[in-house]
């Protein structure tokens, strides 16, 4: 069991590392503001231009549960999630910037255990995305308000896409200090996964051929079911046409095995830091 | 050193007296697309007294860093095993995680906070209380006071290391590793360092190539040659390795000095021959070959003889040889 004095520790490392990864953030105000803020907008700005164009054109037109009416809120999501998506990328970017600044030694040789090294970046992260997720999520909200339930559903598989974006970046941080050329392999199917997940555009728009590929996803499914809880706060019938046994399945396993995966990987190969080198 | 007879079982209790001791203490590294292992460390033998300097000696890629990461609990050995202030590395790596203090040169620190943020940050993680008072006065003996607040990456070479001495310093560790702590960083800034380390009382374990530094500093020297302890001893004792050598500085006028150097490279008991531009380097067995020696260079115009008194650098060049 865990001592109060070395709770009372812990949270002190916590904090620490927390107040310095802050601190190098803001170092650079300008990278901070196009990386972290900027660059999610971007990718977001041309299938809003587009859908904006296809539901001008024919506002009875509809793709699955996407309509003149609601593609905005859907983007809107989108945008919240490319905001997650950062963890995934900036939990490896943070593991590599402390091996090349040859700092990673100085806290592995410190009496930090390895979670709070982990808990450390996480709410770093977590306090550097939260700022524009909070701001667009609460605009989404005035825009397309829900019931209390609905937006607690939202919340919650926004948190386990959390949770399954916080797993995946763990497991490229650990690859990018110790296995840089697993690393690069496991990006690329990263990358892939990002791209075949419908976080912009809806799955009905792809040819059925990508369309099985997409269903076969799991990044899919819990996007899809932040949409599919919102819409239903909105318009419950069509909604609950689109939610599956497989979206809960994927969505609840994913939130509860992907951690423990990237934790005996992390744990696996941490051990291992430093051979790598020879 | 300690020989494979007299090591001791893992339970058995530590002499008080050694603070570091290794037993068998093995590394192989895996090579990338290769079947064999590199042995990084051979069965290392090792014993630290409490408040000793204790200097490792040895060429690149000997080992020396690999014994470090081992002992401060960054690596795991392949075989074998170490206790470091009695505890067992790989039993009870959060003690001696406390207990030590890493120092590689001048890395281990962040060049994009400044030199307060990062003594700080180190405070709090190593737990430390009251940082503000004992940063304050560290910095000031070691003379950073007025870049405190400046980010490291303006800070010169010798700053940089202060300011990673200032880190392990702050955490008043039982025993300093320190890996190349002073390359790079001109004499004055050495001899501060050195005396400051001097001053400290604690035990220090120190890789360097710096013979000017371990000779100034250790109490013993351990020589590591590929993975292998080749001698453990006093610097006093290294040195009467090559007691009885004798180096010599000669000129000679430049037509000749490719005849002298054919010449010198046939006689036995010359070693150690080198050329570095007007100068021929080399060391006589004993001081009995002086006679021979005259002989054979009385034929040539020599313009300049010097006789140079014997450093741990030719220990060093001679073992690594």
């Amino acid at each position: 069991m865990v001592s109060k004095k070395s709770l009372r520790i812990n949270i002190r490392q916590i904090s620490a590392l927390v107040e310095r990864n802050l601190y190098l953030e803001v170092r650079f105000k300008l990278h901070i503001l196009f990386t972290r803020y900027f660059s999610p907008f971007i990718q977001i700005l041309m299938p809003l231009i587009i859908f904006n164009v296809i539901f001008t054109i024919r506002e009875d037109y509809l793709f699955g549960y996407w309509t003149g009416q609601n593609y905005i809120l859907f983007l809107f999501i989108a945008f919240c999630v490319q905001f997650l998506r950062k963890i995934v990328l900036n939990f490896s970017h943070l593991f590599s910037r402390e091996k090349f600044w040859k700092t990673l030694q100085a806290l592995m040789v410190a009496p930090v255990n390895r979670y709070v090294l982990l808990f450390g970046f996480l709410i770093a992260e977590i306090i550097l995305i939260s700022i524009p997720f909070i701001f667009f999520f609460i605009i989404a909200y005035i825009l397309f308000q829900i019931p209390i339930f609905y937006l607690f559903l939202v919340i919650l598989s926004f948190l386990a896409l959390a949770i399954l974006f916080g797993s995946l970046g763990l497991i490229l941080g650990i690859l990018i200090i110790t296995k840089e050329g697993i690393y690069s392999v496991f990006n690329l199917g990263l990358t892939l996964l990002f791209w075949l997940s419908c976080m912009s555009y809806p799955l009905q728009i792809f040819p059925e051929i990508i369309q099985s590929i997409i269903l076969l996803n799991p990044i899919y499914y819990f996007i899809d079911l932040i949409r599919i809880f919102w819409l239903m706060g909105l318009d419950y019938n069509l909604a609950i046409t689109f939610l599956t046994p497989t979206h809960i399945i994927v969505v609840v396993g994913g939130t509860i095995i992907m951690p423990i995966i990237s934790v005996y990987f992390f744990n696996t190969f941490y051990d291992k830091f430093g051979i790598s080198g020879y | 050193m300690t020989t494979n007879s007299n090591i001791p079982k893992e339970n058995e209790a530590m002499d008080e007296n050694y603070v570091i001791e290794t037993f068998n203490l093995t590394k192989r590294y895996k090579l990338r697309g290769k079947a064999e292992k590199l042995t990084a460390l051979n069965s290392i033998n090792l014993k630290v007294k409490e408040g000793e300097i204790f200097g490792l000696l040895g060429p690149n890629g000997a080992g020396k860093t690999t014994l470090v990461s081992i002992l401060t609990t960054l690596l795991q050995p392949t075989e074998g095993y170490a206790k470091v202030l009695g505890r067992n590395i790989l039993k009870e790596q959060y003690f001696i995680k406390k207990n030590v203090g890493l120092m590689l040169g001048s890395d281990m620190i962040y060049y994009r906070l400044t030199g307060y943020r990062n003594l700080k940050f180190f405070c709090k993680i190593y737990n430390i209380n009251d940082y503000e008072k004992k940063i304050k006065d560290m910095v000031e003996i070691l003379g950073l006071t007025s870049k405190l607040n400046q980010l490291v990456e303006t800070y010169s070479s010798g700053m940089k290391v202060k300011l990673a001495l200032a880190r392990i310093l702050l955490i008043d560790p039982k025993i300093l590793f320190l890996d190349e702590p002073m390359l790079g960083l001109d004499p004055k800034i050495s001899k501060s360092i050195v005396d400051i380390l001097m001053k400290l009382n604690k035990t220090i374990f120190l890789t360097s190539h710096q013979m000017n530094i371990v000779e100034s500093l250790c109490d013993r020297i351990a020589f590591l040659k590929e993975g292998k302890i080749i001698k453990v001893d006093s610097k006093e004792n290294f040195k009467n390795l090559i007691r009885g050598e004798t180096k010599i500085q000669i000129n000679v006028s430049e037509s000749r000095k490719n005849d002298l150097v054919k010449t010198l490279n046939n006689l036995e008991f010359v070693d150690n021959l080198e050329v570095e531009k007007e100068n021929i380097n080399f060391s006589l067995r004993s001081k009995s070959n002086y006679p021979n020696l005259f002989e054979v260079i009385n034929k040539f115009p020599i313009t300049k003889f010097k006789e140079i008194e014997t450093d741990l650098e030719d220990v060093f060049i001679k073992l690594s040889n």
